[in-house]
């Protein structure tokens, strides 16, 4: 449970920092996502004893995939609150499809678009159906 | 195309989410979130489908998207392979690497597109010898990519993770190819 909750912190996490890098230190998103991931996946590389062997393995790996998730643009998700609860739904589906094409590449990356286009899509409905904003 | 693309991709995507399914069992909860995942997926398509764009593919364009995804793909495969670094770390170097390329090399007039066809070529390269089972597979995933990529360049904009969902596309049609002539 607690190893859980420190994975969805650090995908959260990961996704916000990715887009500040991206968009505020103005890097690009691919610079943003690939250097934040290299110092995340080295210091667990060089420091592998720092934490338990679980989350020494998955940090790393759930950090990419949450840096794809912060490679969002600002029309798709303006505010840095949608950006968190696309990587809580992308930590969510990393939890829940460990063993699931494990070995396919990009498996990260369609997890992270379709945590995006959870949110986005009811960002979309929502707009539509204006009187749910009262809700 | 645009109409026949979108489809590819979400008949893909769902194979995914289908897939996870199976793996992860018919619980409530499980249930409860796959239909969420899949009404999302559904509002975006169909915002996708009420989009109008010019959706004219150059051969060149193709070609173009082919080799630099294959480089990516070969290059971290290489790293994972031969080097024996873990798969995040290659294709972070990967990318790194081609996000310089524009800073670099400012008199090409398609420097800017070659960090995201080399970092979706990276995801790529990062299928485990299981299943890529050889160069070849990669360098034939890597090209499939290519494609879905320039297919794809007008859809789902600004929705991070397509590179990756891309590579996972084209490594879900290459194994089906495999399986279907092998």
């Amino acid at each position: 449970m607690i190893n859980s909750i420190v994975l969805m912190g650090v995908a959260i996490f990961g996704a916000i920092f990715t887009s500040i890098v991206s968009i505020e230190w103005q890097l690009g998103v691919v610079r943003a996502s690939a250097l934040t991931s290299l110092i995340v996946a080295l210091f667990f590389h060089f420091f592998p004893s720092l934490l338990s062997p679980y989350l020494t393995q998955h940090i790393p790996v759930i950090y990419f995939g949450a840096s794809f998730v912060g490679m969002v643009s600002p029309t798709v998700h303006p505010k840095r609150v949608q950006i968190a609860i696309s990587a809580f739904i992308y930590s969510l589906i990393y939890l829940c499809t460990e063993g699931v094409f494990m070995k396919y590449g990009g498996r990260l990356g369609a997890s992270a678009f379709i945590a995006i286009s959870f949110t986005y899509g009811f960002q979309l409905a929502l707009k539509r159906f204006k009187f749910l904003k009262f809700f | 195309m645009h109409f026949s693309s979108l489809t590819l991709f979400s008949v893909l995507n769902f194979y995914f989410l289908l897939g996870v399914f199976l793996r992860t069992g018919a619980e409530p909860m499980n249930i409860f979130v796959l239909s969420l995942l899949c009404i999302g997926m559904v509002l975006t398509l169909r915002f996708q489908l009420s989009l109008k764009y010019d959706n004219q593919v150059l051969f060149f364009e193709i070609v173009r998207a082919i080799f630099f995804v294959v480089i990516g793909a070969v290059l971290t495969y290489y790293l994972i392979q031969f080097l024996h670094l873990s798969a995040v770390i290659s294709s972070s170097i990967v990318g790194l690497g081609a996000s310089f390329v524009p800073s670099v090399n400012r008199k090409w007039p398609f420097a800017s597109q070659l960090p995201p066809l080399m970092y979706c070529g990276s995801f790529v390269g990062m299928t485990s010898p299981i299943i890529a089972n050889g160069l070849g597979f990669i360098i034939c995933s890597g090209a499939i990519a290519g494609i879905f990529f320039v297919l794809s360049r007008n859809m789902f904009h600004g929705i991070g993770g397509k590179l990756g969902a891309v590579a996972l596309w084209a490594v879900f049609v290459t194994y089906f190819l495999i399986f279907l002539f092998n």
